[in-house]
């Protein structure tokens, strides 16, 4: 079962996100310090951030 | 039972969701695997050991081909062949590719350093275009107008290039406002747009955000891009073609490319295309 909203915690500057269902490899934009954050793992509900980069350097395809 | 197909790419954007959403349909379960976490070159691949095939959708013009290739040597079936991905990161193996078949592509002449750049103008005058070998998206593609300008330019290729960055095509202006961009699955067009330039930039580039609308079948751009696809194999290929003096031009094919803007443009399922065609390649 899916669960209605995912919650995590921006790990930059720790404001606590409550978001929709996504999946790991998503990305979504911390709405407090506005960094790039992607999902890595989501545990009960619970997601695991990492910062991104909005997009890399050699990004060309 | 569904087959497992690696996803490889560092984050999933909007057709990689879409792709995944996709696969039950065709039996098929796709799965994002970080690009960035591969570490291949050990026997078997262990990192993909658990998948029947990757697709390649890393936008990185360095990693795709490096993947594919590690990948294939490890016994791993990869969508596009490393082969096709290499010839599609770098902007002079594809023309080189495309005039070896007799496929009609930009003229053009590659720039190293400034001496060769002086030469290039000599003989390719503006409006010419500056681009970078390696790169995609638009990115740091610059139009030239005129020759006053153009050593200008060049400084900051020569100041604030790094290595391979520093690596340039010069090719005519060719363009005109407009590009076709053809998605190809397999060997089949199963969308194709033409992108116009929104106004605010010359470069009529699907990544740009310009306006587009939906082609009709034409048997001239059929023809081209099946022998496009005799070079590079079937395969999953965003291709970019220029008109020119009512002649159609290779400029750019696209090894992962995005199909948002073309999809919408043309109401074509581009993702249960994609997965179809990853089924009956792996059945």
């Amino acid at each position: 079962m899916t669960a209605a909203t995912l919650t995590g915690t921006c790990p930059e500057c720790e404001t606590d996100l409550t978001v929709p269902p996504m999946g790991e490899g998503e990305t979504l934009s911390c709405p407090e310090c506005m960094l790039t954050l992607r999902v890595e793992a989501v545990e009960d509900g619970r997601m695991h951030l990492r910062m991104v980069e909005v997009a890399l350097r050699d990004w060309g395809q | 039972m569904n087959l497992r197909v690696a996803v490889v790419a560092d984050r999933v954007s909007w057709e990689e969701r879409q792709l995944i959403a996709a696969a039950p349909d065709a039996n098929l379960e796709l799965t994002w695997v970080n690009d960035e976490s591969l570490c291949l070159g050990a026997e078997g691949a262990p990192a993909l050991a658990a998948y029947d095939a990757v697709l390649v959708r890393s936008r990185s013009y360095t990693r795709g081909g490096l993947i594919a290739t590690a990948a294939e040597a490890a016994g791993v079936r990869v969508c596009n062949a490393a082969k096709a991905i290499r010839a599609c990161e770098n902007k002079l193996e594809l023309r080189t590719e495309m005039h070896r078949a007799g496929i009609p592509a930009a003229d053009h002449r590659l720039v190293l350093s400034r001496r060769d750049f002086e030469l290039a103008l000599g003989q390719i005058p503006p409006p010419f275009v500056l681009k970078p070998i390696y790169g995609g998206m638009g990115k740091r593609v610059t139009l030239v107008r005129t020759a006053d300008t153009a050593q200008s330019v060049y400084d900051y290729v020569e100041d604030l290039g790094h290595g391979f960055e520093q690596a340039m095509l010069v090719e005519p202006f060719l363009d005109g406002g407009t590009s076709i961009r053809c998605f190809v699955v397999g060997r089949e067009i199963v969308a194709a747009a033409e992108f116009a330039s929104a106004g605010g930039d010359w470069r009529s580039n699907a990544a740009l955000g310009n306006q587009t609308r939906a082609l009709p079948r034409d048997p001239a751009l059929a023809k081209i891009v099946d022998d496009v696809v005799d070079v590079l194999g079937p395969g999953v290929y965003g291709i970019d073609l220029f008109r020119s003096g009512g002649d159609l031009i290779v400029n750019e094919v696209n090894h992962a490319p995005a199909f948002r803007a073309v999809a919408e443009s043309t109401g074509v399922d581009v993702p249960r295309a994609i997965v179809n065609h990853l089924r009956e390649e792996l059945s």
